[in-house]
């Protein structure tokens, strides 16, 4: 009879991706009797043997994953080095702009950057499954909505969205008359004319 | 006091150092940037918002009193290298070109009491540069996360020497069409005249068949068909097993390719007497 902690044990190791206490469960239960406290217990038990090693059980939005701790990246990173994926700042902004403001349209994307939507920027993100298209908003043309899924949380190790950093706002929005505050509409603003050239 | 920096557009080729001592208390990296200094970072730029924040932010300029004429000036001088360099240059950039143009000449009008109420030429500008700072900036806090193949190193165990399993091939309707043709073939062999007319209803023989596989059992398909009937009973039979699999009461498998398909049933024969 094998530990329910060591199926899974070699479970997270050998999925390739992350796995729920429920899938696990699922997965366990299939061929052997286990609850789903068992499972929750085996992730505990796992955590307490990693303490002395470098590895890690990591909870992200997926579920857990078993990864290399942090502490050993310096010798990560030389095999990795050229493999790493490289994003521009373009990708990183549409990104950003669909995790804050998902779900959003291709046309709120490109009236935030200012510039075309790029498909092949659209291509990556859907390929490496980051955003995914949630609905069609009810307008003429019923363009695309799209939204991030898990996998986004999971490649940057997060569980939840709040895990992000805020979105700062809008800087110095006072002493400025921006239609956003129709109440200071009164106390419009003159320009002095020694700023014209 | 921006407004006495952008008198009069500061040449290349001036001396920074006398031209920010004047105006300026504490030290500006720089107030202008040469369009030949830029060059290198032209195609670096995310579009004419990008642009317009750099021009403004380098030179240490109020987002929310722009100097209009000065940044026009200044945008435009890029546009021109951009072309000169001849490199593709998005429309998005000649209408921002545009727009700046729109904003001076308002902002040139003078301004009338009882127009008043009217907004700044700039504020929408404003309000665009502002919000797109806002992403750019976030979007930089997000490129700094920890990320998997740069960060966090997953891991990857291999499976040593494990198998698939078998995988049961979906039967087609064709499959069972053609599997009804064998069975209509055979019953060809055993075919005798008959001409008594016999009611044939597809509810009855559903049930029929029901009843035929009873239990956890697979019945071979072609079991279910009295060979001794005629074609058209042969027919019915067909159509009332198709009827079964689409109440689906009863499960077609196949063990594999161009095997013998069995018939068993998906629920309990109660529910549905």
């Amino acid at each position: 009879m094998i530990k329910v902690k060591n199926i899974v044990e070699a479970l997270l190791l050998s999925s390739g991706e992350p796995m729920s206490a429920d899938k696990l469960h699922k997965i366990i239960n299939s061929k052997t009797s286990c609850t789903k406290a068992d499972v929750l217990e085996s992730i505990d038990e796992l955590k307490d043997d990693y303490e002395t090693k470098e590895i890690e059980i990591f909870k992200v939005a997926s579920g857990f994953r078993i990864q290399a701790k942090s502490s050993i990246n310096d010798f990560l990173n030389i095999i990795y080095a050229e493999k790493t994926p490289r994003y521009s700042r373009a990708l990183m902004e549409t990104l950003s702009i669909i995790v804050y403001k998902q779900p959003v349209t291709r046309g709120d994307i490109e009236s935030i950057r200012g510039v075309s939507v790029s498909s092949s920027i659209m291509r990556t993100l859907t390929d490496r499954n980051w955003i995914k298209i949630v609905g069609y908003r009810d307008v003429p043309g019923k363009p695309a909505m799209f939204s991030t899924t898990n996998e986004f949380l999971d490649y940057f190790g997060l569980e939840k969205l709040s895990e992000l950093p805020d979105l700062p706002d809008i800087k110095e929005p006072q002493n400025f008359n921006l239609d956003l505050e129709p109440e200071s509409l009164d106390e419009s603003t003159t320009v002095p004319s020694d700023q014209l050239n | 006091m921006m407004a006495k920096n952008i008198e009069k557009p500061i040449q290349a080729e001036m001396p920074f150092a006398i031209v920010q001592g004047e105006q300026l208390t504490e030290l500006p990296k720089d107030l202008y940037i040469p369009p030949v200094a830029l060059q290198v970072f032209l195609d670096a730029f995310e579009g004419p918002l990008d642009l317009l924040l750099y021009l403004i932010r380098k030179q240490n300029l109020d987002v929310l009193d722009i100097p209009i004429a000065e940044i026009t000036k200044q945008y435009v001088d890029y546009i021109n290298l951009m072309k000169d360099l001849k490199l593709s240059l998005a429309g998005e950039y000649l209408l921002m070109a545009a727009m700046l143009a729109e904003i001076k000449s308002k902002m040139l009008l003078p301004i009338f009491e009882e127009i008043e109420e009217e907004d700044d030429p700039r504020a929408e500008l404003v309000r665009r540069l502002l919000e797109y700072e806002r992403y750019r900036s976030v979007s930089e806090e997000i490129d700094q996360l920890n990320r998997v193949e740069r960060d966090i190193y997953l891991s990857a165990a291999e499976t040593g020497n494990y198998q698939e399993p078998d995988i049961l091939p979906d039967i087609e309707l064709p499959d069972l069409v053609i599997a009804f043709q064998e069975v209509l073939k055979k019953a060809e062999m055993f075919s005798t005249l008959h001409f008594t007319k016999e009611p044939l209803s597809v509810k009855e023989r559903m049930s029929e068949i029901l009843d035929k596989i009873t239990g956890n059992d697979f019945v071979k398909f072609e079991d279910l068909f009295d060979l001794d009937e005629e074609r058209i009973g042969l027919v019915v039979t067909f159509l009332a097993i198709l009827e079964l699999m689409k109440e689906l009461l009863i499960e077609v498998v196949q063990a594999q390719d161009f095997g013998i398909i069995h018939v068993k049933l998906l629920v309990d024969k109660e529910t549905h007497d």
